[in-house]
């Protein structure tokens, strides 16, 4: 059920439906019947991997309950939409466009990180004696649970060896591989870069992306998705530094509030550097994730005890928050946007038009209620029509006026 | 909260399930000899073009170039000096009619796709083909963000100035889904017909669908092949395999705009009357380019201080302009304005002669208006719609329930066409468009600069101010300021 008439653009600060707002205490449940919950939740969707990507996701459009409860749920949401409604899940990408990142990457880390040293050098975020370079990767390849496992076992080693100040911590480590609790699960994130100096007390990650650097053109909107995986990454290795020294404080003043966002420049594949503070960013997150299991609860309680997400009903029944922007990054958006139109949502006609309409739930209500073939319910209602009428009024003086 | 037509009409035409006219008044005029252009990059190469087709205002295309594969050296050179050569070709055209170049194209999409280009290759110096290419289209793209200007004209922006679909605006960036809206055939699904047009690429870039099943696959061939070194016609065939998937796209783009301009030729439009000198100031600009062209300038990427400042009040008083113009020709664009409180409509009271001295008299009177919300204040000047010559400032208002009641003094036009009378209806606009501001503004701006202030100068700083001596009885002097 779409929520109307709130249908305003969601950006990066906006606050997620608090406990307190949403009307009092979420619902209080052991860890085993919350999983338990889950799974029935969950019905036959499998559990995906979520990535930094994804987490990222839930800013973008913090007041959404349902991509939320689907991500709590580690169900892709492409995936979410097939099993309930038989849509036929979206290509996520063009691998033309895919091959250009990889290639853009292996020249990064061709020659130890040749070109990333020179980048980095350049900027002034490395010495020109910094040395070191590691590829978490090549040492334990393979997607396997081993391998895996063995990488995170590696990367806590390089990291423990900068906390110790060891003089030969690598300058620039790739694709480490972290991981952050989210709501009581972890989730692997794996930074392109970690980057330190050797006069840095810690580590900065990083993002390779094969976009152009085309200084204030370069598209706004991949900027900030980037920025918000910076964010997950940031929480991600203050988790992992919290976890080898057992001081939480000390993780936030050794992983400061910044993030390097590597692009490539006009031509050619020649990588720039741009650091950039993302303390919005983080703090954006760090309050997504922190109210996500009361939100999840919240929804929990609502739903019938038999509901679940494999079904059109059970994904219908978890409130969304559709805005213009959602199809920009949503996989369900096309199915929600199918939803709101079928009860006349005002948001299918923009977010201007949802604000216009206020408490006019509908677009056929406020059709009726301009037509006098309903009745205003309410004083709030009255206004609304008469600001449409008065502006009917006024297009109509002026078509005359102009013959 | 104001009404906004624009939401009333998205609300018809939500009801009627088509598209609904808006502004009544043409902004801009296709010239015959416009350059329709649709181009396709490759999906993560946001600077190439893959394939581009080009062509004429109700002709087929008349063009069509595809390279193999743009990241190549060879192909996108190949593809930049064909491209470079037709807009020359089309240059020298206008140059010799004291014609402006115009380019149609499909959408915000495929301007930041020629933005792109310009921007990347101006100052490619080891192709200078690519350069000029890019140097030619830095006209176009510079030219873009102004208001009023005329070279390039945006298929979605000007359907969608006079056409409001039942979509959300961020849709409205979709040709194929606006066109889709715009006279749909009677009882069809207009939801589904938006959903299938939407799967049509329009922009820049091929769908992730057609990348991977169809592009994908034939480039890769003629990768491979070139790597090996294959004979000439073994290469000339899959270059004609990538072609015969790219020229399908690119042709559906073409037509899509070929449709779009068909539309709004056919709807007759009567033009602002502003649009005589956006011509004349877009000839204007073409022919300060092409000097700046033939002279080398180098079309910086980042404006100095005084250089942006001069174009930020440039594009400034463009808008002013273009609002203005079209507050007070198009009926839609006044309507709009009276509804959003920014202009004032009502009926004339009490107009009424107070002498100020001897030969100096004033003249006021009031509007009564039913406008819930004014966004005016006192000092503000508006300007009649029905004759110019006549301005008022605001000198006061009030609220009497129901209705707003706000003085107004004359400036102008005391006596023609004079202070209308008690009962007349009457519509004021904030202003008509000012030609010369721009030009008062530069004049300003140049007087100021000829003594720059010791903050921009080395070396000049003031010295100490001498101080006074002290008084030796402060009070006494306090007592003789009393």
């Amino acid at each position: 059920m779409s929520q109307i008439g709130a249908g305003h653009d969601s950006q990066v600060g906006d606050e997620p439906p608090s406990e307190q707002a949403a009307g009092g205490q979420a619902p209080r449940m052991s860890e085993g019947d919350y999983r338990a919950r889950l799974q029935a939740l969950r019905g036959t969707a499998p559990v995906g991997r979520l990535n930094a990507r994804d987490i990222a996701q839930l800013a973008r459009n913090p007041q959404c309950d349902r991509v939320l409860t689907l991500r709590a749920l580690g169900v892709d949401l492409a995936d979410a939409g097939f099993r309930a409604f038989g849509d036929a899940p979206p290509e996520k990408e063009s691998q033309i466009a895919f091959g250009n990142g990889i290639m853009f990457e292996q020249g990064l880390i061709r020659d130890d990180g040749a070109r990333l040293f020179d980048m980095f050098c350049g900027a002034g975020g490395l010495l020109a004696s910094d040395t070191g370079f590691v590829n978490v990767e090549r040492l334990a390849p393979g997607a396997d649970p081993a391998s895996q496992s063995r990488r995170e076992v590696i990367t806590r080693q390089l990291l423990a060896r900068k906390l110790a100040g060891a003089a030969d911590a690598p300058a620039i480590i790739w694709h480490a591989r972290l991981t952050l609790t989210v709501d009581g699960n972890p989730v692997v994130i794996e930074p392109d870069v970690l980057s330190a100096s050797a006069r840095d007390a810690f580590y900065r990650p990083g993002e390779a992306k094969s976009y152009r650097d085309r200084g204030p053109r370069t598209n706004p909107s991949d900027i900030a998705t980037a920025s918000l995986q910076g964010a997950i990454e940031v929480l991600a290795l203050r988790e992992v530094v919290t976890s080898l020294t057992g001081d939480a404080v000390s993780a936030r003043t050794l992983v400061g509030d910044s993030f390097d966002l590597i692009l490539r420049r006009r031509i050619g594949n020649t990588p720039r550097l741009r650091t950039r503070v993302i303390r919005r960013e983080i703090a954006s997150m760090e309050r997504v994730l922190g109210h996500m299991r009361g939100r999840v609860l919240r929804v929990m309680a609502a739903l019938p005890s038999d509901a679940s997400v494999d079904t059109s009903a059970g994904h219908l029944a978890v409130p969304n928050h559709l805005t213009e922007g959602c199809r920009a990054h949503c996989a369900l958006a096309h199915r929600c946007e199918l939803a709101a139109r079928a009860v006349g949502d005002p948001i299918i006609l923009g977010s201007a038009m949802a604000d216009a309409m206020g408490v006019v739930g509908s677009l056929p209500r406020l059709i009726d209620l301009l037509h006098g073939r309903a009745v205003p319910a309410s004083p709030d209602e009255m206004r609304v029509v008469r600001t449409f009428r008065d502006a009917q009024g006024v297009l109509d003086q002026e078509v005359r006026r102009a013959g | 909260m104001q009404g906004d037509p624009m939401l009333l009409r998205r609300l018809e035409a939500y009801d009627a399930q088509r598209a609904v006219p808006s502004h009544t008044h043409a902004r801009v005029r296709i010239e015959p000899h416009a350059l329709v252009l649709a181009a396709l990059a490759l999906s993560g190469e946001d600077a190439s073009v893959h394939a581009i087709t080009m062509g004429w205002p109700g002709r087929p295309a008349a063009q069509l170039l595809v390279v193999p594969d743009p990241r190549k050296r060879d192909d996108a050179a190949e593809m930049f000096a064909w491209l470079g050569s037709s807009l020359e070709r089309y240059f020298a055209w206008c140059d010799t009619r004291g014609a402006f170049p115009q380019i149609v194209i499909t959408s915000d999409a495929a301007l930041r796709h020629l933005t792109n280009i310009a921007e990347d290759y101006r100052f490619l110096e080891q192709s200078a083909g690519v350069c000029e290419l890019a140097r030619r289209l830095t006209y176009f793209t510079d030219r873009a963000p102004e208001a009023g200007q005329q070279c390039v004209v945006v298929m979605t922006h000007v359907l969608t100035t006079h056409w409001v679909t039942p979509m959300q605006p961020i849709q409205e960036q979709h040709l194929a889904a606006v066109l889709a809206c715009i006279d749909p055939p009677s009882g069809c699904d207009l939801a589904a017909r938006i959903d299938a047009a939407e799967q049509i690429p329009m922009g820049a870039t091929t769908d992730p669908v057609f990348d991977n099943t169809i592009l994908g696959p034939r480039l890769r061939t003629y990768d491979a092949a070139r790597r090996r070194g294959d004979a000439p016609e073994v290469l000339a065939a899959h270059r004609h395999e990538v072609e015969a998937a790219l020229a399908p796209v690119v042709g559906r783009m073409y037509e899509a705009i070929q449709d779009g301009l068909g539309r709004f030729v056919a709807a007759h439009y009567p033009e602002l009357l502003s649009l005589e000198v956006w011509r004349e100031q877009e000839l204007s600009a073409y022919q300060r380019f092409r000097v700046a062209l033939q002279q080398g300038v180098r079309f910086p990427l980042h404006d100095r201080a005084k250089q942006a400042a001069l174009r930020l009040l440039g594009r400034e008083d463009a808008a002013q302009n273009e609002t203005a113009a079209v507050e007070c020709e198009d009926t839609f664009g006044r309507a709009r304005s009276i509804c959003l409180g920014e202009s004032l409509a009502g009926m004339v009271e009490n107009p009424r002669v107070v002498r100020r001295g001897p030969r100096a008299v004033d003249t006021f009177f009031d509007v009564v208006t039913s406008q819930r919300a004014l966004a005016l204040r006192e000092r503000d000047t508006f300007v009649l719609t029905s004759d110019h010559r006549l301005t008022v400032v605001v000198t006061g208002y009030a609220n009497d329930g129901a209705r707003n009641q706000v003085t107004l003094r004359v400036l102008t036009g005391m006596r023609a066409p004079g202070a209308p009378t008690t009962g007349t209806s009457v519509t004021f606009v904030r202003a008509r468009p000012d030609w010369y501001r721009a030009g008062r503004q530069r004049h300003a701006v140049h007087e100021r600069l000829q003594t720059m202030p010791w903050t921009h100068v080395p070396g000049t700083r003031p010295g100490e101010y001498p101080r006074g001596v002290a008084p030796a009885n402060p009070l006494a002097v306090l007592e003789v300021l009393r």
